[in-house]
């Protein structure tokens, strides 16, 4: 990833500016509640330094993302599951390599997203459709707008749905999207266009 | 709506999409990081704590997919793995994947193994069968069987004409009987110690198997509850009312039930699921050896088309049912590891290494391989 990419995204926290809040989570104790103050460099020095405290801090500011992200991509619970899991152990076999100069976010989901678009590309080649399985996944109500996101997401292609993602999940810029996916960013900007065709938010054609 | 407030739309949209058990996964993804975290000591690098999550997108494992071998249905995955070597496997059996025990046997003796991977060694007994509830361990020692308590205390013990060997604990409830080889000849007694009896003399050096009882397809016709299986010296298959002493008619699933065949056979298993609806094997193709299921048709038992779980090189032991019927245990004595193999989510494997290491503590590991000899779900 560029260095414009790491000065975009290394700020207070690594994430790009428009990161969706933090989510509720379990109560902590003392000293694990100050490291969420911590800058992301710190946390990232601290767990490669042993610190469980560190790490878990870093896990839950990015898990949920990750693992949001790789569902989209795949549509399928278990695989997203599976693919966050291994994205996180994949950055912790990493972690004494890691340059604590770079925003540890874009690292996992360069990880997370590419192992995704790999395994719905696979699952393609075994002819399984790669968002089949959503529906069991989702809690499903025939009129909720999950229906028809996840419909519209499973129009298009696994490297579609990563560009969405990455975009409109993650906040990524076309430029760095183009970097963590390997494509021109011409691409990338097509793909976003066909995308938001395609996901017109729910209720929009009733209004049109 | 401007397209600009349409991906303000899509965004929201993308960050409320309900996902299933998302607080499950964050907590369970936590474990695993955990973990894996505190197992990146310096000191031991390669000792750490993977988690085999064997997957098309995972690209941990050495891995090749491909469709079905002739024999299985089309659709089916074979797992072909090349080895789950110390990069991929977890070094210490610190949790079982699903709640329950194991119970070991090992050149050391028999353990048994919580669902946090913390275990206790029986004593120095030979083999060993749960009772139906996990309450006790029928354990043989030279002429003796006993049975043990789950600390490994004696509860009684009784003496045999000879040694004492395949004790296989069966039956519901307090109404138990425990069938053991006793030299030649085949023993049964209650599961209180009592009125131990022989049942039949000059039998195959194979463990014996128990009826399921409950089970509406393989429920004994005569209404018999505790039915014993077991191979004579000449390799037949003989089934009997141990209560009445009386010989009952073999059927497909009595053979089946004998887990060990003998040498040619071919098949290991296949061992029922706790629910009954599926059969378990490990069967050999080529060099490699396959662990298969099948699921049962039903009241006619027409078995549908074999589906590959997983494949490995060399001979595989087992399989034993996790108590929730979700996994799968394997050993792969070649490798020196475990192999819980998910019954529901394809290529999801976890491996355990140096099982023989850890089940002969002070030791070099050298001793025979650990067999899972039972996966119960104690009711204490």
């Amino acid at each position: 990833m560029s260095g414009a990419l790491d000065a975009a995204l290394g700020g207070q926290s690594g994430l790009p500016m428009n990161a969706q809040p933090a989510s509720p989570r379990p109560a902590r104790i003392p000293g694990v509640m100050a490291l969420r103050e911590r800058r992301e460099p710190t946390l990232v020095r601290e767990a490669q330094r042993g610190s469980a405290e560190a790490m878990e801090e870093l896990f839950r500011r990015h898990w949920r993302r990750t693992h949001r992200a790789a569902f989209l991509v795949v549509g399928d619970s278990a695989a997203a599951e599976d693919i966050a899991q291994e994205s996180f152990l994949a950055a912790i076999r990493a972690l004494d390599r890691f340059d604590r100069r770079r925003p540890f976010g874009p690292w996992l989901h360069r990880i997370a997203v590419n192992r995704a678009i790999d395994f719905a590309r696979s699952r393609a080649l075994r002819r399984e459709s790669a968002i089949s399985e959503a529906p069991a996944a989702v809690a499903r109500d025939p009129d909720s707008l999950s229906d028809e996101l996840l419909s519209g997401l499973a129009e298009l292609t696994a490297e579609h749905r990563a560009v969405i993602v990455l975009r409109h999940l993650l906040g990524y810029t076309p430029g760095e999207i183009g970097e963590i996916l390997g494509i021109a960013r011409g691409t990338v900007n097509s793909r976003l266009r066909r995308g938001l065709d395609r996901l017109r938010p729910a209720g929009e054609e009733a209004r049109e | 709506m401007s397209r600009r407030e349409r991906q303000r739309e899509l965004e929201r949209e993308l960050r409320v999409l309900p996902l299933d058990d998302e607080a499950g996964a964050e907590e369970r993804g936590w474990e695993l990081v955990r973990a894996a975290h505190g197992e990146r000591t310096p000191v031991h690098p390669g000792r750490r704590i993977r988690r085999v999550a064997i997957g098309l997108g995972a690209g941990a494992v050495a891995l090749a997919i491909g469709l079905s071998p002739a024999g299985a249905k089309m659709g089916d995955l074979v797992s072909e793995v090349v080895g789950l070597g110390e990069d991929e496997a977890r070094p210490a059996l610190r949790s079982l994947p699903a709640a329950g025990e194991l119970l070991v046997e090992s050149a050391q003796g028999p353990w048994i193994v919580r669902d946090d991977g913390s275990k206790r060694l029986l004593g120095d007994y030979e083999q060993a069968s749960w009772s139906p509830r996990g309450l006790y361990v029928a354990v043989a020692d030279g002429r003796e069987l006993a049975a043990v308590d789950p600390l490994g205390n004696p509860r009684w013990t009784v003496t045999a004409p000879g040694p004492v060997s395949d004790p296989r604990w069966g039956g519901v409830g307090s109404d138990t009987r425990i069938a053991y080889r006793s030299g030649d000849d085949l023993w049964v007694v209650a599961g209180d110690g009592s009125g131990a009896r022989p049942v039949a003399d000059h039998v195959a050096p194979q463990a014996p198997a128990w009826r399921p009882i409950g089970d509406t397809k393989i429920a004994p016709a005569s209404g018999s509850v505790h039915v014993l299986t077991y191979l004579t010296a000449e390799m037949n298959v003989r089934t009997v009312d141990v209560d009445a002493g009386t010989r009952l008619p073999t059927i497909a699933e009595d053979r089946e039930a004998l887990t060990t065949p003998p040498a040619g056979y071919g098949w290991v298993g296949p061992t029922i699921s706790p629910d009954g609806t599926t059969l378990a094997s490990i069967r050999p193709r080529g060099g490699t050896s396959e662990v298969v299921l099948r699921r049962d048709g039903g009241p006619a038992r027409t078995l549908f088309p074999a589906r590959v779980l997983f494949s490995a090189r060399g001979p595989l032991t087992g399989p034993t049912w996790s108590p929730d019927g979700r996994w799968l245990l394997v050993g792969w004595p070649a490798a020196d590891q475990w192999l819980f193999i998910s019954t529901e989510r394809s290529n999801r494997v976890v491996a355990f290494d140096q099982i023989s290491e850890q089940f002969d503590p002070g030791g070099d590991g050298g001793g025979r391989f650990p067999r899972v000899s039972g996966w119960i779900l104690p009711q204490r």
